[in-house]
Order: structure tokens, then C-alpha cells, then sequence
């Protein structure tokens, strides 16, 4: 089974709710968490952006800082 | 993190409606940005290009945490290869910005050392990750050891164990060489005081509700004629295991 395949396979089971085997399971983490990529350097700016939040309020980078920083959080996905 | 001047916002490729649900569901107010598209999550290098494309899981990134000064600079970043191991603010709070808190903390003390090993956080889920932050006072007139050290001496060092702790790094500043001219030995001592910086991370197995987080803390002291046996200090740090936060699916 070729990776696509297998995560593919997975993420199928995810959504469906259908049972996963550990191990394959294990597999899947280790596929997903290849070529791990973790943006901006230490000491760099990160890019600007605006968003908007769960209540449709724009933020951008600047309306989120605090007067000594912030911390920036990147999640997968609170749906699953 | 607001009370100590620093903003939070959590960025993930999920709708608006999906990201009210969740936070109406475990009370968060700090915004979670709908990155439909994923197009911020792109801008930043971060999208994890392993899920295929066409696949409704593409657009994730790579999860993780940028601890940003007041200009945008990256102070800091957790980017961990499990996903499910995660800092804590207050562990953030603790390794980045000093600030310790005193929720969960032991003080000990052994022949002429006081030593006080504080968590970052009284309560954690299974896999976080909490701070260490520990603060030695030795009495004045003797030292204990850093490393490197002789095999004959025993050096300064915290080391957590027990069934709860999945993994753990503790770390003491750099010790100052102090010779010792009647041994003709130039060794690596502490005086006075000094502190420790760290972190654990709580098993994944572990199940919610109280636990204890049990550790040792090693040393020996000398002055300038003598030196004592080595101590080994046993310690206890209450803390209560959450459950951990799911998903809306799940």
C-alpha cells in the first residue's frame, strides 16, 4: 500500500467513525509528520494577515498583539 | 498569558460556525481565526503537504505554537513531531518569558541546602507539556557541584521518575570553576544560590484525575575542609490529570 493510499484509507475510517488498527494507525502519524515544516525562523517577522475569529470579528496580526508579544497557535482542526 | 501582557490566537483551516461551536463547547474567548483555504497557513510555510490533496483533511499545517515579541519577531517556536504533545500556557510562560507561577510547587531541604521545585501548572491533560522550574539556596560557606565532574564527586541534578512522566530535560546554568588548591583540583561549584529551568512532559496513559509527579533531587556539598555524603532527596508534586479535550466529532 502506497502512502497516499494509507493515509487516505485512515482519514476515510476517521470520518466515518469505522475502527483502526494501532498499528497502521502509528504508520499514519509517522506519514503525516514526514518533512516537518515549522515556518518563520527564530528572529525573523512572521507575515501579516487578517482573519476572522468564531464571531466574524477581522483581526490582524497587529489587533492580536499584547504589549509584550503574543502567542501564535496553529491547530489542525477542532472538527476531528 | 492576557493578564501578563501577551495576546493569544489560535489559526486553523476549520469554518467559522465549526470554530463557534468549539469554543462555545469549552468556553474559549481568545478568537480562533477561520483560515478557510488555508491561504495564512500557506503564506507561513507550514502546510502539511503530506494529506493528498482533494482530501477534505488537506489545508492543515504542521501544528504548532510561535511565541512572538510585541514587533512580530519569533521569539520562540513549538513545532513537535507528535501532534498530540503539546505545550502549556503556563509551561510557555514559565521557559519563555520567566514568569513562575506557585500552583504546584514542593520545597525541600537537606543538610544546608533548600531547594524549592515548582510545576508550571497544578493540573494538566495526558501528554502536555508543564515547565520545571527549580531554585536551590545553599547555606553560605559551602558549594555544591555542576558538571563536568570527577567520578568521586556527585553533581547537582533534578530527575523526575514514576510511571506519569513520559519525558523530561532539566537544565542548571554553568558552573564556576573554583580551585581547590590543597587537592590541586579546579572543580565546577555553586554558591549562594542558583536556578534550574525545564520541562516534562505527562504520560498519554495517564489516567485523569490525581496524581502525584515524584522525582530526586542529587547533590553533594563540601566547604572549603570537608565534604558531606552525598544526599539524594526524594520529592512529591501533587497534581490532577485532566481529561483530555476532544474534537467536536469525537
Amino acid at each position: 500500500m502506497d502512502s497516499t493510499e494509507l493515509i487516505n484509507g485512515i482519514l476515510r475510517k476517521m470520518g466515518s467513525g469505522e475502527k483502526i488498527d494501532p498499528a497502521e494507525f502509528k504508520k499514519f502519524v509517522d506519514l503525516q509528520n514526514a518533512d516537518l515544516r515549522t515556518g518563520p525562523a527564530v528572529g525573523s517577522k512572521v507575515p501579516d494577515f487578517a482573519l476572522e475569529d468564531q464571531n466574524g470579528r477581522r483581526f490582524t496580526l497587529h489587533d492580536l498583539m499584547g504589549s509584550k508579544g503574543m502567542l501564535l497557535v496553529f491547530t489542525r482542526s477542532a472538527d476531528w | 498569558m492576557q493578564r501578563a501582557g501577551l495576546g493569544v490566537a489560535a489559526v486553523s483551516y476549520d469554518a467559522k460556525a465549526t470554530l463557534k461551536r468549539f469554543a462555545d463547547a469549552h468556553q474559549i474567548t481568545y478568537p480562533l481565526l477561520s483560515d478557510e483555504g488555508s491561504a495564512v497557513i500557506r503564506k507561513f510555510g507550514i502546510l502539511n503537504t503530506n494529506i493528498p490533496e482533494g482530501n477534505m483533511f488537506h489545508g492543515i499545517p504542521f501544528p504548532g505554537d510561535y511565541v512572538l515579541a510585541a514587533d512580530g519577531t519569533v521569539k520562540q517556536k513549538h513545532f513537535l513531531p507528535n501532534y498530540q504533545t503539546r505545550p502549556t500556557a503556563s509551561g510557555i510562560l514559565l521557559a519563555d518569558f520567566n514568569m513562575v507561577g506557585d500552583q504546584a510547587s514542593v520545597s525541600i531541604s537537606a543538610e544546608d541546602v533548600q531547594a524549592k521545585i515548582s510545576l508550571s501548572s497544578a493540573q494538566a491533560a495526558p501528554s502536555q507539556e508543564l515547565g520545571v522550574a527549580v531554585e536551590i539556596a545553599i547555606a553560605p560557606g559551602w558549594h555544591i557541584y555542576g558538571q563536568p565532574l570527577p567520578e568521586n564527586y556527585v553533581a547537582t541534578s533534578l530527575t523526575f521518575s514514576g510511571d506519569a512522566v513520559a519525558q523530561q530535560s532539566i537544565a542548571f546554568p554553568p558552573a564556576v570553576p573554583l580551585e581547590f588548591k590543597a587537592l590541586g583540583e579546579t572543580l565546577p561549584v555553586y554558591e549562594g544560590s542558583l536556578q534550574g529551568r525545564g520541562s516534562i512532559v505527562i504520560s498519554g496513559r495517564v489516567k485523569p484525575g490525581t496524581s502525584k509527579i515524584a522525582g530526586t533531587l542529587r547533590f553533594q556539598e563540601c566547604n572549603d575542609s570537608i565534604c558531606k555524603l552525598p544526599q539524594e532527596v526524594p520529592f512529591e508534586i501533587p497534581i490532577k490529570i485532566e481529561a483530555m479535550v476532544p474534537g467536536l466529532k469525537n
